[in-house]
């Protein structure tokens, strides 16, 4: 997994390690597909470097992208669930997963 | 609800026949397990052995160190971390790192996420530890090394039975299943059969064998309904926090018997997936080791 500069770091790369500050914080998981956003925060935290994956942009096929993006993330879940949300415990957990996305609380 | 059956001996046996060339695991873990059956075992003379393997020690320590265990002062040397953390606590991190070390080894076929699976097994060990240590068992490490290893089988047939595998992600791709229903579909067995068969090969407890053989199915583990039941749920967890990807996008179907079991309620959800994150989030030390 090659290191890159910052500053060669750009949008479509996908993150090969969890990207990290000084302080251990999580800025951005592992596999995510770094877009311009990222890379303004990236840059405004100091990150000197980013593991880029070999191979570019997208994904092995059939496995799920990690999802950063809110929006998307919601949308992950609910496709995830929307077999099983019939059951009354698993909506529950549906509904406290949901609602950890919306308050901004991610692994 | 379907809940998948036991495969009997015949299916599972016409595909794990298959499995050639299984790595082994280091001859260390069966000489920790004689020394710990002996009550009169030191923990200098454990610590005497694992470090006879300056590998293991090294990766022990790092664990021991890591924000994992939080432990404000720096634990130096194996005695000091097995008189600090206990004889089990070091000899699950001695297997678990082991395990990591025998199946890193194996080639990925084309189109399973390696990086991704392993995140969601440790976000399933952080999980399923969470919640053995909400129902009051202290045995945490045994839970977090059953959902760990929870798929395990999915590397079995992903290392050595590639081209079936590459069959079943294909379906799963094309279907939107689960991974168990295309490797139900495809191979007649799935990842936690093989996993079960894979556990027991390396005479690993039948605790263990049975949360990771009957994580889809815990109703089928007997005595060890409730281990089983852990791992389930935990499972449940990891996915509905997106720690990785197990390689498939939907969830599976929630085990009545295994939610009866565990005795806890869905007001409990929010607490558990805020406890299960943070937990995933110091557990991620163990990637290190399946790089």
């Amino acid at each position: 997994m090659p290191l890159y500069p910052i500053d060669k770091v750009a949008p479509g790369m996908r993150t090969a390690t969890p990207v990290v500050d000084a302080g251990g914080m999580l800025l951005v998981r592992e596999g995510a597909e770094i877009t311009a956003e990222i890379l303004e925060r990236l840059r405004s935290r100091k990150i000197p470097a980013v593991d880029i994956l070999v191979g570019g942009g997208q994904p092995p096929s059939g496995t799920p992208l990690s999802v950063t993006d809110p929006d998307a993330a919601l949308a992950a879940l609910a496709h995830a669930f929307e077999s099983v949300n019939g059951n009354p415990v698993m909506k529950a957990l549906y509904e406290a997963a949901s609602e950890r996305i919306r308050a901004g609380r991610r692994p | 609800m379907t809940i998948p059956s036991s495969p009997g001996p015949d299916r599972l046996r016409r595909v794990v026949d298959r499995i050639q060339g299984l790595p082994t695991l280091p001859a260390m873990l069966s000489s920790i397990n004689r020394l710990m059956v002996n009550p009169r075992t030191s923990a200098k003379e454990i610590a005497q052995l694992i470090s006879s393997d300056p590998a293991i020690t090294s990766k022990v320590l790092r664990v021991v160190n890591s924000s994992f265990y939080g432990f404000p002062n720096r634990i130096s040397t194996v005695t000091h971390a097995i008189v600090i953390l206990g004889f089990n606590t070091i000899r699950s991190i001695v297997l678990s790192t082991s395990i990591f070390d025998a199946l890193r080894k194996s080639q990925p076929a084309h189109g399973f996420d390696r990086a991704a699976f392993w995140r969601h097994s440790i976000g399933t060990g952080a999980c399923s530890r969470v919640l053995a240590r909400k129902l009051g068992y202290t045995a945490l490490e045994e839970f977090f090394i059953a959902g760990l290893l929870h798929d395990v089988g999915k590397i079995a047939l992903d290392s050595y039975l590639p081209e079936d595998f590459a069959k079943v992600v294909a379906k799963v791709k094309d279907s939107d299943c689960t991974m168990l229903v295309a490797e139900e579909a495809v191979l007649g067995v799935n990842h936690a059969d093989v996993g079960g068969w894979l556990l027991q090969k390396w005479s690993l407890s039948q605790g263990l064998v049975d949360a990771v053989a009957r994580h889809h199915s815990p109703a089928l583990a007997g005595e060890n309904l409730k281990p089983a039941a852990i791992v389930h749920v935990g499972d449940m967890l990891a996915r509905a926090l997106q720690i990785g990807s197990g390689g498939d996008r939907r969830m599976p179907v929630l085990s009545e018997e295994a939610w009866s079991a565990l005795g806890i309620g869905a007001d409990s959800f929010p607490a558990l997936l805020a406890e299960g994150s943070d937990e995933a989030e110091r557990a991620m030390v163990f990637l290190e080791f399946a790089r």
